[in-house]
């Protein structure tokens, strides 16, 4: 085993001294083509976009010093005691404004814990009111939403989730955004909370640093913000009461994002942003199996919501030429066309090169991707992050982040086929199968 | 039955024969005939439900017309219903046969009852209203400037209490004397000094009973374990740790909150509980809520006795109510919290030395079957003997219904020893006089506190008092 590994290590130095000594710079770039083509734009983009931003203030959004009265809707289903890390960090808001909080328990005839939980906090805490609503039939986030909205009396409407917990300023942050009247909606800026728990949720903390933290940020000074997250939504009251809430099914987030989208033909002036500074707290799977799960759901989610239910994101006549070219640039090329190249790429290289020549390959390709991540996060947590001290201790995983994120570029090939081939979002345990197979795509 | 009609108008020009501006006038004239005596009705022609109160009032509280029919043309207040007779818009037969009825029952009543004090007169007065009207039961109704919190308006009227609620004394000895029953209706908490409701419950530092106490937060910072109140770390609108100058910005991530306590804003004293201490809004003393006297509040029911006492016009003898109104004494347990503040004083200042005079009385059964104006006499002239000889600084209660025990404050034992001898003597020639020496049985004593040695507790000491009067 050790000869083994000496052999090994020892050709993949002779290897790769040669590509680098003994190559061209086209074949250079032929060896690294995935990687220019898809990651080094997006990571260039964003340390460009955030340099200027941090150095200069560009692409700063003007804030707004008010305080508009504010609904949260924390939607729960079987969270248990910990529903209250949600409803306890919405107490401690230092929020000045009225401040409603809305407890939707969805199916509370089974999920009587956690509506029990959440039922303690039922009452008045100064300018801050909390109402617990019992769904007792089970009906799935967005009718749990929907519910809500009808108790809601705040100008702008969170959207929350049971499990995650946020800032003390995360509202007062929120609303300062709406400097702008066009600006509707929000996402708001989703970290690992267990990102010290096990090496999955590390590099999940890892991934959401990357890219939410600092990838919508960039997206959000091109004004191309692509989702707005379920667990952490901020949107205008009238804007979504007037798009007649979340629509049934899976993945109701982006479902909601692309809806507004579509109205965006209608009110061509309307826009979508990214709170970086409204931060939040998620528990992370913390398995692979976990991890995998979750991911097959969400990446499914894409195929169903753009080549099922929204199919008109990609006709540049509704939604224009730079969302379009956005969406194929992002969703067709980064989220359907990259794993399927580099299926093909890998194919490639072992039909020409011998096995140990390929390892030498990849493991220059690894480390390529591994200085990639490491830079980001380099970057990260000097120049953006609000937690250096957790983010530093996250740097020695960046090495290893390569292979989760291979790993979930296979997963999110397997999902595309599921869903495009056998309706996943259909067998959903996200929402109640009946609401699942009566959705209308 | 003829019966005179005296009218009171409002908004009248002039008085002219039985047609009055006032219900003042009105009595007062009625009075000049002698007009009370025989069969009469007042009518209020009223032009608002304000002056038909006033008249209702006024008519129901003197004791010569508590008594008459009262009619008017206007409903008064809800809490006077009861005490009016009939509402017409002018004088109907129907009015005159309610009157005549009532005559009926009142001339057939024992005339000049038998009542040694006037408060006595005005519940015969009460207990007469209600056999005339014949109204079996007297309820409690809610109001906010009664002395308790509610009162019986038939009793507090035609009883002339200047205050709503002290009626209830007088229907609780009534009840006592078993002319009512009671149903328990409601139940109220009063001072345990001035006997009054208004009471605010405050809650208080323990250390220094100041109530500029508050709740507050302990915030526990969990990367450097630092504990404390939340103001600690309130920097405007954020939380700065004061011991390591980090921000603590996520609940349950960096920080929790363990626990409230109170803080005290005068001695800076912190604690979990605080105390809690009651002021009364009337007598402004301040004690503790175990000190509360909780007192049930009843509809009080007619007895068939009580009837009885109505129609012959006599009280049933109880010796130590009569004492107790007569003298004016206070509750047996108010007095022993008296005696107690007296004993730590005297503790605390041996100068201030004080004695308890008790005085053993017990009346015989057959003395009040065989002899009851005597001894009503007797019992009018103890009252006059005790209160020549006390002063208005003492305290008088009594206990058991045997003994009457009067607090001297700043009183040697020399000086009770007077006072006792006094008493006694004078005592046993009123009883030679009355020929009740073999039907009632008297004895005095007395125990002077000198701040020397072990002070006893207020129980200890009344109890020791007892055993010198039983001796």
């Amino acid at each position: 085993m050790i000869e083994f590994l000496g052999n090994y290590l020892h050709a993949v130095y002779v290897y790769l001294s040669n590509i680098i000594l003994n190559t061209n710079l086209y074949e250079k770039i032929i060896l690294v083509l995935p990687y220019l083509l898809f990651d080094f734009p997006l990571a260039a983009g964003i340390v460009l976009v955030l340099s200027l931003k941090v150095l200069f203030g560009l692409f700063e959004r003007e804030r707004r010093e008010w305080t508009p009265p504010v609904s949260a809707l924390i939607t729960a289903y079987n969270e248990r005691e910990a529903v209250k890390n949600s409803i306890e960090s919405m107490l401690e808001q230092n929020y000045r404004g009225y401040l409603q909080v809305i407890v939707i328990v969805d199916g509370a005839k089974q999920n009587k814990e956690t509506y029990e939980v959440a039922r303690r906090y039922e009452g008045n805490y100064g300018n801050k009111e909390v109402l617990v609503i019992p769904k007792w039939e089970r009906g799935g986030r967005a009718s749990s939403l929907n519910l809500g909205l009808n108790f809601v009396k705040g100008e702008i409407t969170l959207a929350l989730d049971g499990d995650t917990s946020y800032d003390r300023d995360m509202i007062k942050n929120a609303v300062s955004h709406f400097s702008d009247e066009k600006l509707v909606a929000l996402s708001g800026n989703l970290r690992i909370r267990n990102w010290n728990k096990t090496l999955v949720t590390k590099f999940q903390a890892i991934e959401y640093a990357i890219s939410i933290y600092m990838a919508k940020q960039f997206l959000d000074a091109l004004g191309l913000i692509n989702n707005i997250s379920g667990a952490f939504g901020i949107f205008k009251t009238d804007f979504l009461k007037g798009l007649g809430g979340w629509d049934a099914g899976t993945a109701e987030d982006l479902d909601l994002t692309l809806r507004l989208k579509k109205y965006r033909s209608l009110y061509p002036d309307i826009k979508l942003g990214f709170a970086h500074d409204a931060i939040g707290l998620t528990d992370g799977p913390e398995t692979w199996r976990g991890i995998l799960k979750q991911r097959k759901r969400w990446d499914g989610d894409l195929v169903y919501l753009y080549f099922k239910k929204h199919t008109w994101v990609l006709n540049p006549k509704i939604v224009g030429w730079k969302e379009a070219l956005y969406t194929y640039y992002l969703v067709l090329v980064q989220n359907f066309a990259v794993p399927v190249f580099m299926i093909l790429y890998y194919i490639k290289l072992f039909l020409r090169f011998s096995f140990i020549e390929v390892m030498a390959i990849l493991t220059f390709i690894y480390l390529i991707y591994a200085f990639h991540t490491l830079f980001l996060m380099l970057f990260f947590v000097i120049f953006i992050s609000e937690r250096k001290r957790w983010d530093v201790k996250l740097l020695p995983y960046t090495l290893l982040y390569p292979v989760y994120g291979l790993i979930l570029r296979f997963n999110a090939l397997y999902a595309y086929i599921d869903e495009a081939f056998f309706d996943a979002h259909r067998r959903s345990s996200y929402v109640p199968p009946w609401v699942a197979r009566k959705s209308k795509f | 039955m003829k019966i005179e009609r005296v009218i009171i108008r409002e908004g009248a020009t002039e008085s002219k024969e039985l047609l009055f501006r006032e219900p003042e006038e009105a009595l007062a004239e009625l009075s000049r005939r002698a007009l009370f005596d025989s069969p009469h009705l007042f009518f209020i022609e009223a032009k608002s439900r304000k002056f038909v109160d006033r008249a209702v009032k006024v008519l129901r509280k003197e004791p010569e017309s508590s008594l008459s029919p009262i009619f008017s043309n206007l409903e008064p207040t809800k809490e006077l219903l009861r005490l009016i007779d009939g509402i017409e818009a002018s004088i109907t037969e129907e009015l005159l046969e309610k009157a005549e009825k009532i005559w009926e029952v009142l001339t057939k009543l024992t005339p000049n009852p038998y009542a040694i004090t006037l408060p006595e007169n005005w519940r015969m007065n009460f207990l007469r209203f209600l056999l005339s009207r014949q109204i079996d039961e007297v309820e409690p109704l809610l109001k906010k400037d009664s002395v308790i919190g509610f009162f019986w308006p038939e009793a507090a009227i035609i009883l002339r209490k200047d205050e709503a609620g002290k009626e209830w004394e007088d229907l609780e000895l009534m009840k006592r004397q078993k002319i009512f029953t009671s149903d328990t209706k409601n139940k109220t908490s009063l001072c345990p000094f001035c006997g009054y409701y208004n009471l605010i419950l405050r809650e208080i530092c323990p250390s220094c009973g100041s109530v500029k106490i508050r709740l507050e937060e302990f915030i526990h910072h969990y990367s450097c374990g630092y504990i404390g109140p939340a103001s600690e770390f309130q920097v405007g609108d954020k939380l700065i740790c004061p011991k390591c100058h980090e921000e603590l910005k996520h609940i349950g991530v960096d920080y929790d909150k363990p626990l409230e306590k109170f803080t005290c804003e005068e001695c800076k004293s912190i604690f979990t509980e605080p105390d809690l201490s009651v002021l009364c809004a009337n007598c402004s003393k301040i004690f503790p809520p175990e000190d509360i006297k909780e007192e049930v509040i009843n509809a009080y029911l007619f007895t068939p006795f009580g009837k009885l006492v109505a129609t012959e016009g006599k009280f049933p003898l109880n010796v130590f109510e009569e004492l107790s109104v007569q003298l004016g004494i206070i509750g047996f347990n108010p007095f022993l919290y008296i005696l107690d503040k007296f004993l730590k004083l005297v503790k605390r200042y041996p100068e201030r030395r004080f004695c308890v005079l008790g005085l053993k009385l017990i009346v015989k059964e057959e003395a009040i079957t065989t002899a009851p104006t005597k001894v009503r006499l007797f019992l009018k002239d103890l009252v006059a003997v005790i209160k020549e000889n006390v002063r208005s600084s003492d305290i008088i209660s009594s206990s058991e219904k045997r003994y009457i025990l009067i607090l001297l404050p700043e009183t040697l034992p020399e000086g009770a020893k007077v006072v006792a001898q006094r008493i006694a003597k004078k005592v046993e020639e009123l009883l030679n006089l009355n020929g009740l020496t073999n039907l009632i049985e008297f004895k005095e004593s007395y125990l002077c506190a000198d701040g020397e040695g072990e002070i006893p507790t207020a129980e200890e000491f009344i109890k020791r008092l007892f055993e010198e009067l039983e001796k």
